[in-house]
């Protein structure tokens, strides 16, 4: 039987059920108590990345979520984002939203999962630009267009000690290896790049969500806190329609970031858009959310936002690193009409 | 949903929708004639009101399934109720608070579109903080007596009857001293004064002034004094049409201003931006539909009056500077329509309040 795309219970997964929201929550509690922002502020030191903590992420099994289960996988990408989202909201300085994103890419490229599963991976489709969250991967995806339908999936294994370009959020390097790079497994496939790149920008749209939610829960503690004029901040009108703004802006961007998972798992409810639009309009979404809220978020605070004590600057710069990964916002949403204009 | 029965609704719009309906619907979508005579068949043959009972105009649907018909309906482009308020409001108000009687007595003729209804709430001193409003009834034997003023009565001309919202407790505080009163517009007392609108697109609308107009006891709508929790209540049924009129109405200005090959680069990254939008808006109503149905608390659905009325806005703006028919009058009409959206039903600046203090906890206003 044929299911109607209006159906609601076909797109139930738009709101977790207990399960969903059990792994959430249980992900919250982990990245609160083992992953608090102390551990984000200390990126700035020599030591930079707590890389030897990776092994808790993936004991964890956040990486293998949404996996086929061949691969030792379980859920879809409906549960992978809502963990995602959560490492988002942490802050992790850990390279989970790039590990997924370079696997579920490989899958659509038709190329399997990596063979070293215990290691992080990563994603490009610039490597002279490099690669965001790159050190530590054992091999990095790269994307190419080869024509307007054609995509080519590429792991590649770089050699040596990468390049770290911190200066924006050392939580999150961008790693760049000048020396040859072994490129290993290729395939094309019969898919615009876009397509390919749905699972990888939903899972980034997820990570911006989180930042973007968890800038807003401070502002709004702020908020709440300080006084002046005799009336906490948060009773006056400018400050309260802003974060209802804000509020809109996390929810638009959530809901998108849901539904274009949804479709990334059940490909037969992505009818009214071509494929791959709703992962541009989610990871648009979720960047200009986070972008524009972090800002807020400093702006809040005061004078304190602007000290290296406040948390405000570590928010501002994970969305402002992660924000134009796979593209932009305006760019993001171009390509959306691009591929919406030439469908019919 | 089951596909035969989305094919029995698909055989019944062709049967009473016009042949070339699709093609010029930006036509008929301003023809009352039309919306009337589609409301009367819609309620005959039981897809008015699809998860209701048969002789209410329904086809006993679950909720689930019901919705599905209804966007389902509007992604047709279904005409829609000539007196929004009637079905949309007043019905689903009478069925949640009438008296048997009441309800026997007014929900058919209501639901058909045989009488209309105007929604008797503003007054020139009580817009937002319509709980401060001041038309009083005092109980005169078995009726009350009602002085006081309505304004932007919506179609109080054209109506048969109105829910007047009136003070029948002066020393109460002043959300609970309000009754909802069914007036008949006819009633001795009622003088109704159309108010000239700035264009076609805004429904029409009306001074009420009461003066000494007597209201039968047993036409108090819900218990004496509870009127606040009736409006409340009555709005939020609503809640469903509302985003999905949005989300289709979004959709259907972007389309002009896709199909157009020579987009600039900034005007393509805002028609995106609005795509997303329309995405969002259907999205988010999805999430809090079945959120609610699943008996979860869904905050987010404080959000999408604000969010849908001005994104409707903005594509309206978008589609009158960049759509095909640049001067378009359709275009300026649903512009204009667009702006009295934001003010109607609540200002986008009392939902930013509310969204504010009951979603994000921050202090109420004053
Ligand atoms: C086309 C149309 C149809 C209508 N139909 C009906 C109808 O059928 N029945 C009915 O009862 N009413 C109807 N209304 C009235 C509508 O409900 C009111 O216009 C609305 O509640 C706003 O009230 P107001 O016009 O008095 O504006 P005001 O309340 O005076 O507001 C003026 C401006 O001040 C802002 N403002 C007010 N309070 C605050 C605050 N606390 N914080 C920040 N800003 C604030 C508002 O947002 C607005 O921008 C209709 C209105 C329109 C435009």
């Amino acid at each position: 039987m044929t299911t109607s795309p209006s159906a609601l219970a076909a797109w139930d997964d738009l709101v977790p059920g207990a399960e969903r929201q059990e792994l959430a929550d249980t992900a919250r509690r982990h990245f609160a108590e083992q992953f608090p922002l102390t551990g984000v502020r200390e990126c700035f030191g020599a030591g930079g990345r707590p890389l030897d903590r990776w092994v808790e992420i993936v004991e964890a099994g956040y990486p293998v979520i949404g996996l086929p289960e061949s691969a030792g996988g379980i859920g879809g990408l409906t549960d992978l984002v809502a963990v995602v989202e959560e490492s988002g909201r942490a802050l992790l300085p850990l390279p989970l939203a790039a590990t997924a994103a370079g696997r579920h890419t490989l899958i659509r490229g038709g190329l399997g999962v990596p063979a070293e599963t215990d290691r992080s991976t990563a994603l490009t489709t610039d490597p002279a630009a490099g690669v965001l969250d790159g050190a530590g991967a054992a091999t990095v995806v790269t994307v190419a267009v080869v024509d307007d339908a054609t995509t080519r999936v590429a792991e590649v294994t770089p050699a040596g000690a990468p390049e770290l370009v911190t200066h924006v959020d050392p939580s999150r390097p961008v790693a760049r290896w000048s020396g040859s790079i072994a490129e290993g497994r290729a395939q094309t496939v019969d898919a615009t790049i876009d397509h390919v790149l749905a699972p990888a920008r939903t899972i980034f749209a997820a990570d911006l969500v989180g930042i973007a939610a968890g800038a807003l829960q401070r502002s709004v503690d702020h908020a709440l806190a300080r006084e002046q004029f005799g009336r906490p901040i948060g009773a006056f009108q400018a400050v309260k329609h802003r974060l209802a703004d804000h509020y809109v802006l996390v929810e638009r961007a959530r809901s998108l970031t849901r539904a274009a998972a949804v479709v990334v798992d059940h490909p037969e409810l992505d009818t009214d858009w071509a494929p791959g639009v709703l992962a541009l309009l989610a990871k648009a979404a979720a960047a200009e959310a986070a972008l524009r809220i972090t800002a807020t978020h400093v702006q809040l605070l005061g004078a304190m936002g602007v000290t290296f004590e406040a948390d405000a600057h570590l928010y501002f710069r994970r969305a402002e690193q992660t924000a134009s990964v796979l593209g932009s916002t305006a760019e993001c949403q171009i390509r959306a009409v691009r591929l919406m204009g030439t469908r019919r | 949903m089951n596909p035969e029965l989305l094919a029995e609704f698909d055989a019944f719009l062709a049967r009473v929708l016009p042949a070339d309906y699709h093609e010029r619907y930006a036509d008929y979508r301003r023809d009352e004639a039309l919306k009337i005579a589609y409301q009367a068949a819609a309620f005959d043959e039981g897809w008015l009101m699809p998860e209701w009972e048969g002789e209410l105009g329904g086809h006993n649907l679950t909720e689930a399934d019901g919705l599905a018909l209804r966007i389902e309906g509007a992604r047709r482009n279904v005409p829609r109720s000539p007196n929004v308020q009637g079905p949309g409001v007043v019905a689903p108000a009478l069925r949640a608070f009438g008296t048997r009687e009441q309800q026997q007595r007014y929900l058919r003729p209501v639901l058909r579109g045989d009488e209309w209804w105007a929604l008797g709430m503003s007054e020139p001193l009580a817009g937002s903080d319509l709980a401060s409003l001041r038309t009083r009834a005092r109980l005169d034997g078995d009726h009350f007596v009602v002085d006081g003023q309505k304004i932007w009565t919506t179609q109080a001309h054209k109506s048969r009857w109105c829910t007047l919202y009136v003070r029948t407790d002066p020393d109460a505080s002043k959300h609970a001293g309000i009754s909802c009163l069914i007036m008949d517009l006819r009633s001795p007392g009622v003088d109704i004064r159309p108010i000239a609108r700035a264009a076609e697109s805004i429904d029409e609308f009306c001074e009420v002034f009461l003066d000494g107009v007597r209201i039968p006891k047993g036409n108090l709508l819900g218990e004496l004094n509870d009127g606040w929790r009736v409006a409340g209540a009555s709005l939020e049924h609503e809640r469903d049409m509302v985003w999905v009129n949005n989300w289709v109405d979004v959709e259907h200005a972007l389309r002009p201003v896709l199909d157009r090959p020579d987009l600039p680069g900034h005007v393509a990254s805002e028609a995106g931006r609005l795509l997303a939008d329309a995405a969002a808006i259907r999205f988010t109503g999805m999430r809090t539909a079945i959120g609610r149905m699943a008996g979860r608390s869904t905050p987010e659905f404080l959000l999408l009056k604000l969010f849908g009325s001005e994104t409707a806005q903005r594509a309206g703006q978008l589609a009158l500077e960049h759509g095909d028919g640049r001067a378009d009058p359709h275009l300026f009409a649903d512009r204009m329509e667009s702006l009295a959206a934001t003010i109607y039903g609540g200002t986008s600046e009392i939902q930013r309040n509310i969204i504010a203090e009951k979603v994000l906890g921050l202090p109420r206003d004053r």
